[in-house]
């Protein structure tokens, strides 16, 4: 391998080491800071879809209730990944195949050698081909990444749903209570969505967490790739 | 004699992007080669002697240091940076080219360093315990007692086999402070005055490697050192990531809408250290081209260290490749 090309591709893998990285970064701030005005449009929704059922509905046909809240939530939760994930992989894609582009104008490739008998670039494509949820983006359609992201229907305690959200609306003169009992259904429900968001349970990553793995995969998948290369 | 160049030369190319700095070194977009490797002087390590700031600073606070009859230098240092498209100081820490610190003013920083350390092992911060202090205070004494000696060793007839020793002594404390760093970094908690004084150390012991074996004209040795070195500040800061650290200090004993506040503004925070530790990361992962580039080029190590730690002119200086 000639110096000159040895310090081609060095120079190619530094610069995309710092743009994958400052992606990667990027968007880990872009989904804290954006999450948020996401899951406010999403308890909208909810609370909407609560408050217009009606409170002696939403008591006599709870099992309808959750199984439509988690309905709207499966859908929020695919426009959601959707839109942070999707465009991230195809940023991503862009890195990859600058880096692509670079390494066959400036170096000679048949002086390296590289695992699957591939340019780097294309090497660094399939790492990223292989998260079946980067590529996936493009293909899995609306509603399937719920479960493909492994995020799984919110998990109702059940004393919650059992008695202190809809049991016990009954239990003491609800027609006198009957705001208090509508705002404390609500005020469940929010909590219920948001622990599914942002909090980790022992055994369930909440969503965040889901939507940082996805891009940190990425990136590690692509900084493998690029150490492969060199 | 190495024909520097003044980086005045290569302003156009990187302001129209013809140009691109990549860590400390300068790319042809056209070619692809590289055209120049940048190089701090003896004068760009006077002038940040007096900076007490976090090592990353934005550039713009290195205006505020010197007296006056520094300030035409300082102004010069920044506009160089600027033009070479610097952010922050944080390059410095590793130093920018060769390091041009010199041994005296390593340990000057050193001292400087253990202060700090003193005064935080009298506060209670999280993993660092006085048993911990201690033992680093321990490390920091070696480092400063090899880094004497080194500067001593110019006293010597002939000191190129003090410099290896010292530089094989160095090597066993720079394993320390890594290990200690990646220690703290696996740690749930972050504290900027931890951080810095471990990272320093850290790369004080690399760079003053560095140095040791090029004044013993080893340089195919300081060239292997660098890329070791490079390899492990990707190994402990790439995993790093603003929105994890900024989450780690966040104080969960408020509201909603203050975590969102005070999320966006360490967000914003970390952004700073994560990018200067990115250029750390750069500029080590260069550091190894200039050294190879040195060695093509027949130029003697103890020859290069000298020259760029007598300049007093320039801060940074430029040498292209032919």
């Amino acid at each position: 391998v000639s110096k000159i090309n040895r310090d081609c591709l060095s120079i190619i893998n530094i610069s995309s080491r710092r743009e994958i990285l400052d992606w990667r970064d990027e968007k880990l701030i872009y989904i804290d800071t954006h999450l948020n005005s996401h899951f406010t449009t999403l308890i909208y929704k909810l609370e909407s879809y609560v408050t217009s059922y009606g409170l002696t509905n939403t008591f006599t046909n709870k099992d309808k209730v959750l199984a439509e809240l988690d309905n709207i939530y499966r859908v929020w939760v695919d426009n959601t990944y959707k839109h942070f994930i999707e465009s991230a992989g195809k940023q991503l894609m862009a890195i990859a195949d600058k880096r692509d582009v670079n390494v066959n104008k400036y170096t000679e490739k048949n002086n390296f050698s590289f695992k699957f008998n591939s340019t780097p670039g294309i090497y660094v494509g399939v790492a990223i081909a292989s998260l079946p949820i980067a590529m996936g983006a493009a293909t899995i359609s609306v509603g399937g990444f719920f479960g493909a992201i492994g995020v799984t229907a919110v998990s109702w305690p059940l004393a919650l749903v059992g008695a202190t959200v809809f049991s016990t609306i009954s239990v003491t003169g609800w027609k006198v209570k009957k705001q208090k009992k509508l705002n404390d259904i609500l005020k469940n429900v929010r909590q219920v969505y948001k622990d599914a968001i942002y909090k980790d349970q022992p055994n369930c990553e909440c969503l965040r967490t889901k939507l940082h793995s996805e891009i940190l995969s990425m990136a590690t998948n692509f900084l493998e790739g690029i150490d492969d290369t060199i | 004699m190495i024909p520097f160049e003044i980086p005045l030369k290569y302003a156009q190319g990187l302001i129209d992007g013809s140009l691109l700095r990549i860590g400390t070194l300068i790319k042809d977009q056209s070619t692809g080669r590289i055209v120049g490797h940048i190089q701090e002087t003896g004068l760009t390590s006077k002038l940040l002697e007096g900076f007490v700031g976090s090592p990353f600073s934005p550039i713009q606070a290195i205006s505020g240091i010197g007296a006056n009859f520094q300030l035409a230098h300082i102004t010069n240092l920044l506009n160089t940076m600027k033009i070479l498209q610097y952010a922050n100081i944080g390059v410095s820490v590793v130093g920018i080219g060769v390091s041009a610190v010199g041994f005296a003013m390593m340990n000057n920083k050193l001292n400087k360093m253990q202060d700090s350390l003193n005064k935080l092992s009298s506060e209670v911060i999280i993993g660092f315990s006085e048993l911990h202090s201690t033992l680093l205070r321990e490390h920091f004494s070696k480092v400063t007692g090899l880094v004497e000696q080194a500067e001593q060793a110019y006293q010597l007839s002939s000191p190129e086999r003090s410099w290896l020793k010292i530089s094989s002594s160095l090597a066993e404390e720079s394993s320390f402070f890594r290990g200690e760093l990646g220690h703290y970094l696996k740690l749930n908690s972050f504290s900027e005055d931890i951080f810095s004084p471990l990272l320093q150390s850290f790369m004080t012991c690399s760079t003053a490697r560095v140095e040791c074996l090029m004044l013993a004209s080893e340089i195919e040795s300081a060239k292997d050192v660098a890329a070791n070195h490079a390899k492990d500040c990707r190994y402990l800061f790439e995993p790093l990531t603003p929105s994890a650290l900024a989450n780690q200090t966040l104080n969960i004993e408020v509201s909603d809408s203050e975590i969102s506040h005070q999320l966006a503004q360490k967000n914003e925070h970390f952004s700073l250290i994560i990018n200067g530790l990115r250029d750390i990361t750069d500029a080590t992962s260069t550091k190894p081209i200039l050294l190879d580039y040195l060695i093509e080029k027949g130029i003697d190590g103890r020859e290069y260290i000298e020259t760029i730690n007598s300049n007093e002119n320039e801060p940074l200086l430029i040498l292209p490749v032919s």
